[in-house]
């Protein structure tokens, strides 16, 4: 890419303290952001939180009140000339497709900046190609249907290479096995062209499957942003927890520390928890289903729990636990639960890395 | 119903001052809708897609303006062209110019009404998406104009059967001066009144045939437009 070249730095976008406001009304406030050329982002939060607020001033099509945005290493200017806006390119959560022809639609953005007959075909052709629509190039956009039109507008939106892509909830709307294929062909296509993009969704598992830096927004804020697996493993607070999907969130007493392992006394039970000393004595442990080890009570052993099954019912991922003492809820692979009905007993065992912890 | 069969006679032999009263009808409406579109398009998308203050009045009194009285649209133009008037020293009034006006002046709120709802039909979003995809404030304009032609020729449609069909303000501003200012409407008038009946229907007939053919014409386009 000749703009790389020309421009070395490798921070696309950059934002600090950054606050959006929307009908005189404050929706989203960003205390830090930092997007590298290269990297997939997905944010995430409930409807309505300001994750679409935040695509739009990123592709500068509304102005921050406050705060610090930097476009490719440069502040973003107050009037943004066409060429800066030109390099980003926002797909909006509709379609909004025009009523022409497929091809026009998909080589409508090199056609408005002057990109030759042929040029904007070849280039709509391998857009098309990359969500596998390039059968559909002479039909009308208008007649598609949702997952026709939805690939579409997103071949538009690669159609003219835009150094950071930014796509608003390019699920929505579309059936369970509709939305696999395309999160595969999006993630194929994002790889294929080495394009820098941030992703909007409410989905966690379609923010994982996707990116590898995950930001999550609640109540108009940017909560967390960083590598995925940093976000999922060690939530920042309590609500980005509960979102990303954290089945047990724990009232816990912070007790001493043995080096980098903190005692945390939950009601009568004693965790280990290897995590960073925390300021406040009341805590939440945070401690994923999948991350409990359950075993039969014969192996219990230092560190292990005695509990004893509430109930059990098979889930989406595997056979769900419930546990007293504390409630945990835990999780077995179908066909691996060893006949557990509830009132038998289990030992229980959590790694003290699998622990997150965040004030109270 | 001799009635009749005069009145089909008298348009089989097509008497050539009745075919100049048909031409300049069609040519005092035509220009009318002319320079109503080419005001009205633009103020209407500056009015869809614009934020300034006043924008909301401003498409308040061009909708108000749809139900602007022909016959008022005439006195503000004889207002202005009559002799004493402000504009006066053109010696406009009593021409098909004068004619011209008072139609545009008819024509334009109804274009800029109807040009305004089309482009906000597209949704708040979509000059955001084709900003976002790179277009020009001008590109912006011209891409969502292309989208809302349905509508702007339904805008057409509406303006053009309101010019052919009034009376009021021609005949004010017009004064239905014979080979000068004489158009469809204010002939029928003059004839009804003079009791020639199966001329005046005559010219209604001719009257709705024009309005027909031209209605026609656009609905014809929109049809093929949205099939």
């Amino acid at each position: 890419m000749s703009a790389t070249s020309t421009n070395p730095t490798p921070v696309a976008v950059a934002c600090r303290s950054l606050r959006l406001v929307r009908g005189g009304r404050e929706v989203l406030f960003v205390p830090a952001l930092e997007i590298l050329r290269g990297e997939t982002w997905s944010f995430i939060g409930p409807n309505g939180a300001g994750k679409s607020s935040l695509l739009r001033a990123l592709a500068m099509l509304d102005r921050p009140v406050a705060g610090e945005l930097r476009h490719f290493g440069e502040p973003t200017p107050r009037r943004v000339p066409l060429d800066l806006r030109r390099r980003v390119v926002l797909a909006f959560q509709e379609t909004l497709l025009l009523d022409r022809s497929v091809v026009a639609n998909v080589s409508l953005p090199l056609k408005l900046r002057g990109a030759k007959k042929r040029e904007a075909l070849r280039a709509a052709t391998f857009a098309l190609e990359l969500f596998g629509a390039a059968h559909l190039a002479d039909r009308r956009a208008l007649r598609l249907s949702g997952g026709e039109a939805r690939r579409v507008a997103l071949a538009r939106a690669f159609a003219a290479s835009p150094e950071l892509l930014l796509l608003d909830e390019p699920f929505a709307a579309l059936d369970p096995p509709s939305r696999e294929l395309l999160v595969g062909d999006l993630r194929a296509a994002i790889r294929a062209t080495g394009t820098t993009c941030a992703v909007v969704t409410h989905d966690r598992r379609e923010a994982m499957a996707l990116a590898d830096r995950l930001g999550v927004v609640i109540d108009g804020r940017l909560v967390q942003a960083g590598a995925t697996e940093e976000v999922l493993r060690r939530p920042a607070t309590e609500a980005v927890a509960r979102f990303v999907g954290v089945e047990n969130v724990l009232p816990v007493r912070v007790g001493g520390h043995d080096g980098e392992v903190l005692r945390l006394e939950a009601g009568a039970v004693m965790l280990l928890a290897r995590h960073a000393p925390i300021a406040s004595e009341v805590a939440l442990a945070l401690i994923r289903a999948e991350e409990i080890g359950l075993a039969p009570p014969g192996k219990l052993s230092p560190g292990r729990i005695l509990c004893t099954v509430e109930a059990i019912a098979p889930g989406l991922s595997g056979m769900e636990v419930r546990l007293a003492p504390l409630g945990l809820r835990a999780r077995l692979p179908r066909g691996n639960d060893w006949g557990l009905r509830p009132g038998d007993q289990v030992a229980c065992e959590i790694a003290p890395e699998s622990i997150g912890l965040v004030a109270g | 119903m001799s009635l009749a069969a005069e009145a089909v006679s008298l348009l089989a032999g097509g008497d050539p001052e009745t075919w100049g009263v048909v031409a300049l009808t069609l040519k005092v409406a035509a220009s009318g809708l002319l320079v109503g579109l080419s005001l009205g398009v633009p103020a209407g998308a500056l009015l869809a897609l614009a934020r300034f203050p006043g924008r909301r009045l401003l498409l308040g009194i061009a909708s108000a303006g749809m139900g602007l009285p022909p016959v008022l649209a005439g006195l503000l133009v004889a207002l202005l062209l009559w002799r004493s008037g402000p504009l006066g020293g053109l010696e406009l009034i009593y021409t098909p110019t004068a004619m011209v006006l008072a139609q545009a002046l008819i024509a334009t709120p109804i274009v800029v009404s109807l040009t305004a709802a089309g482009l906000q039909q597209l949704g708040e979003e979509m000059p955001a998406q084709l900003r976002s995809l790179g277009a020009t404030r001008w590109q912006l304009a011209w891409l969502l104009l292309r989208e809302a032609r349905l509508p702007l020729v339904a805008a057409a449609m509406a303006a053009g059967g309101r010019l052919l069909a009034e009376v009021g303000a021609a005949m004010m501003v017009g004064g239905n001066i014979k080979g000068e200012t004489r158009i469809l409407t204010t002939a029928m008038v003059m004839e009804v009144r003079q009791g020639h009946f199966a001329l005046a229907l005559a010219m209604g007939f001719t009257l709705l045939l024009l309005a027909l053919v031209v209605n026609g014409a656009l609905t014809w386009i929109q049809q093929r437009r949205a099939a």
